[in-house]
């Protein structure tokens, strides 16, 4: 037994060096691409690294993994290969694309970057803040690698919010080109039946001078219980705790935020404040009216399915130009957009879905050169988001993007359709039936809003994420019942006040604080 | 003396090559990641990777004792568990000694049909139990409840009955499994014990309690300390996908495990995970050890080491 157990930690011992040895291998590995691009200066140098990956007649391999919101689609490895054709024969690049479901994404990734498989080119969905925490992020900067490679991507229309990816003053990732506010409050609801109710939508204001419709409270209260009445045997709205709270700029929670977008600017809790109470108590009252599903606490499916299905009448939705337009397609029929309230363009709108570079890549500049040409490439934008001409879509001839002869557009072979998340989906033909001039109209959108005045902050909790996690327990027991109004506000959001307490909420909130000062200050300074 | 030990060991050289595999299984998944436990007390950076990142201390450990919440996920995973252990013994033995008596050809069919929910994954089994409990369409509430002419109750917002459905639901479930176990022991005991015992007249009661659960005892006891070496874990599909995730229920349903992954599925800490999966596994390391002193103390031959 003695024997076994000194054989079996020796062996435990050799493992753990061996391992061990791995792991300083990739750290040396770092300093040798300063040596690559300190040598000389200029844009030459960019030329000069292309010339030389096609000269050694093997192009540089490049893992881009990025989110589909639909099945991975079949065709993908076709437009695959006829992206690497293009960045072969422009760049000297093989691309390998890596496309993954959202329920699987952010745990893929993560395992991917801890395990360090080779990912280099991927882009960070929400979890930034936590990539950049453990080290996953290249900091763009460094040795010059964007101002040398990826100079181009300074002259597109979002890059003002290039800045606002900066942690520490670190540039992490790149912004997605994309609506940067958000509608508040705004609600989705098929035109069908208010048709037959014989609702009076025309003649609503029209406060944003496009498809949207404004409404207050009251009136969509009242809309909803003529649905109801008019429908009994359908569900009226469905909230999911994610599009029912857009509220207030918390800088990627809801722990401590800033109620008022005025100097000084002052962390606040959002649970204690009127307005939350308010959406709460509208919530529980349309419970109460039935306008809720009953097993709505424990429903995941998608809303356009269900609307689809025609079981929903109405659901909740963040609003932006041409919403209705986008719901209608997703719902497969006509759909109209109603929203209570303002636009606002939050500090970390700017900040979803940024594309980074994994800090263990081989080959920054190939990453670098290929984000390059994502951002500026109006083939390569196409080709990723709609797939190949003439087979996946067609161009008309008013110049919008469809589909091609013979797509089933119920099951094409492939069609990503998240212009929200690639690069620069303002490369790209609009889609029939948007509007022609929907990307000018949605940089004037991005304009229009309410801009927090926090714009570029960015909030780094690992110095408390114990309370973070402890926060988050509470929030996932509390929120989904008040926004599915399944918990009278009255009693249910003191309670939950009680349980962030213990959790520690003040103590978090006076790190935000802290850390929000601390950045108001550099930011006088410069 | 040497030379009987020098054949005996070359004797077993065949059996040792066939354990090979095995073992190297076993070194290679099980004992070669263990520096990784170092992870917990870290800070993770991936850059500088497991070794080069900066010790931690304990503090990747203080979430999980943060709040309040730290009692109740801890009683929720114990009692669980310990009822867990209980019904599924008591109900496994017993259906195992009913399956032994039984003489039907339909046995085969009975020991399939009972191992079933075995073989269904968490997601399944958690729309299953949705179609019974569902507040709309559940059958309890459209079929029972209103023939009763009972109110329809919102089950997945009432935490009062989620500790018996919870329990119901495992023994379902694992049922089928643990049974075969105790069968195949029941199997293995000599049928002659039973052929003397009905000669001298003794009842079927007086055989099963006499014979066959005696000669389990060994079963049970490696089975239950087993078990206990899992307390600290929870079934992650049956407290998180089987209550649909619902917050109301949280404080039936929050085990060790879910509070866990709840807590860290936004943040993303491998080094708090970690310490998660430390933290379990040394306090079931503990126990194990310490139920096996108090079985050594009781009956030694039955100890497992």
């Amino acid at each position: 037994m003695k024997k076994l157990l000194a054989i079996l930690l020796a062996g435990i011992l050799a493992a753990s060096i061996m391992t061990g040895c791995g792991q300083t291998k990739l750290v040396e590995n770092a300093p040798e691409t300063d040596a690559v691009t300190q040598s000389e200066e200029g844009e030459d140098l960019a030329a000069a690294a292309i010339a030389e990956r096609k000269e050694s007649g093997k192009a540089t391999k490049v893992v881009m993994a990025l989110m589909c919101i639909t099945d991975v689609p079949k065709g993908l490895e076709r437009v695959n290969e006829k992206i690497s054709e293009y960045t072969k024969e422009k760049l000297g690049i093989e691309v390998e694309l890596l496309v993954m479901d959202p329920a699987t994404y952010d745990q893929q990734m993560n395992l991917m970057l801890s395990s360090g498989e080779q990912v280099d080119v991927f882009n960070a969905t929400s979890k930034r803040m936590s990539y950049v925490s453990m080290g996953y992020c290249l900091d763009m900067e460094e040795n010059d690698l964007i101002n040398i490679y990826g100079s181009e991507i300074f002259n597109v229309p979002n890059a003002p919010f290039i800045d606002s990816l900066r942690v520490n003053g670190k540039l992490y990732g790149l912004p997605v080109h994309k609506e940067n506010a958000v509608g508040q409050l705004g609600f989705v609801v098929a035109k069908e039946y208010l048709d037959e109710i014989g609702y009076d939508y025309d003649s609503m204001e029209r406060k944003w001078n496009d498809d949207r419709i404004y409404i207050d409270e009251e009136k969509l209260t009242d809309m909803f219980s003529q649905l109801h009445e008019a429908f009994p045997e359908k569900t009226v709205v469905s909230v999911s705790s994610f599009e029912g709270s857009f509220f207030h700029d918390g800088f990627d929670d809801s722990f401590g935020v800033i109620l008022n977008n005025e100097e000084p600017l002052k962390i606040e809790n959002m649970f204690t404040s009127e307005e939350f109470y308010e959406a709460c108590k509208m919530y529980y009252k349309w419970n109460q009216a039935g306008f809720f599903s009953a097993d709505a606490l424990t429903e995941s499916a998608n809303t356009a399915t269900e609307v689809r299905a025609g079981t929903l009448m109405a659901y909740a939705m963040g609003g932006k130009y041409g919403i209705a337009t986008q719901e209608s397609g997703n719902c497969g029929q006509e759909m109209l957009y109603f929203q209570l309230s303002d636009d606002i363009s939050y500090t970390n709108a700017p900040q979803a879905f940024p594309w980074c570079i994994n800090s263990r890549t081989e080959d920054p500049i190939a990453a670098m050169q290929l984000l390059n040409a994502l951002y500026t490439d109006p083939y390569l934008a196409n080709l990723l988001l709609y797939g190949e001409e003439g087979v996946d879509y067609k161009v008309t001839e008013d110049g919008f993007a469809t589909w091609a002869d013979g797509v089933d557009p119920a099951n094409p072979e492939y069609h990503i359709n998240v212009g929200w998340e690639i690069p620069n989906q303002f490369l790209t033909y609009v889609w029939e039936g948007y509007p022609s001039d929907l990307w000018e109209k949605t940089i004037e959108f991005n304009n229009n809003a309410i801009k927090s005045k926090t714009q570029g902050f960015n909030f780094d909790n690992s110095a408390v994420l114990t309370e973070f996690a402890a926060l988050s327990n509470v929030y996932n027991q509390y929120i989904p019942q008040l926004y599915k109004g399944f918990l009278d506000p009255e009693i249910g959001i003191s309670e939950m006040e009680k349980k962030l307490e213990a959790a520690g909420l003040q103590k978090y909130m006076d790190a935000k604080q802290a850390a929000l000062d601390e950045w108001i200050a550099t930011k006088d300074a410069e | 003396m040497t030379s009987t030990k020098k054949k005996n060991l070359r004797r077993c050289i065949p059996i040792y090559i066939m354990a090979l595999p095995g073992l190297l299984y076993l070194f290679i998944n099980n004992y070669m990641p263990m520096p990784g436990i170092i992870v917990a007390f870290k800070n993770y950076n991936a850059v500088k990777g497991i070794y080069g990142s900066k010790w931690a201390g304990f503090s990747n450990f203080k979430y999980l004792f943060a709040t309040q919440d730290a009692f109740v996920i801890t009683r929720n995973t114990i009692c669980y568990n310990v009822v867990f252990i209980i019904t599924g013994t008591v109900a496994s033995i017993g259906v195992a000694i009913i399956f032994s008596e039984l003489t039907t050809k339909a046995k085969k069919v009975y020991q399939s049909a009972i191992l079933l929910p075995n073989l269904l994954s968490a997601v399944i089994i958690s729309y299953l139990v949705f179609a019974f409990l569902s507040t709309e369409n559940g059958f309890f509430n459209n079929s029972i409840l209103k023939w009763l002419g009972k109110d329809p109750i919102n089950w997945y917002a009432e935490p009062k009955y989620w500790p018996f459905i919870l329990v119901f639901v495992n023994l379902w479930k694992n049922l089928g499994y643990t049974c075969i176990i105790y069968l195949s022991s029941i199997l293995g005991i000599d049928r002659g014990y039973y052929e003397a015992a009905a000669i001298d007249g003794a009842t079927k009661w007086q055989q099963i309690t006499k014979i066959t659960l005696p000669l389990l005892k060994p079963t049970i006891i490696m089975m239950t300390l087993m078990s206990i070496g899992r307390i600290f874990y929870s079934d992650f599909g049956m407290f998180y996908q089987v209550p649909q995730n619902s917050g109301p229920l949280y404080s039936v349903t929050n085990t060790i495990d879910t509070y866990v992954y709840r807590g860290l599925l936004e943040i993303g800490n491998i080094s708090m995970s970690a310490a998660a999966g430390v933290y379990q596994s040394l306090v079931g390391f503990i126990l194990v050890l310490s139920a096996n002193l108090v079985v050594r103390k009781i009956d030694k031959e039955s100890a497992l080491f």
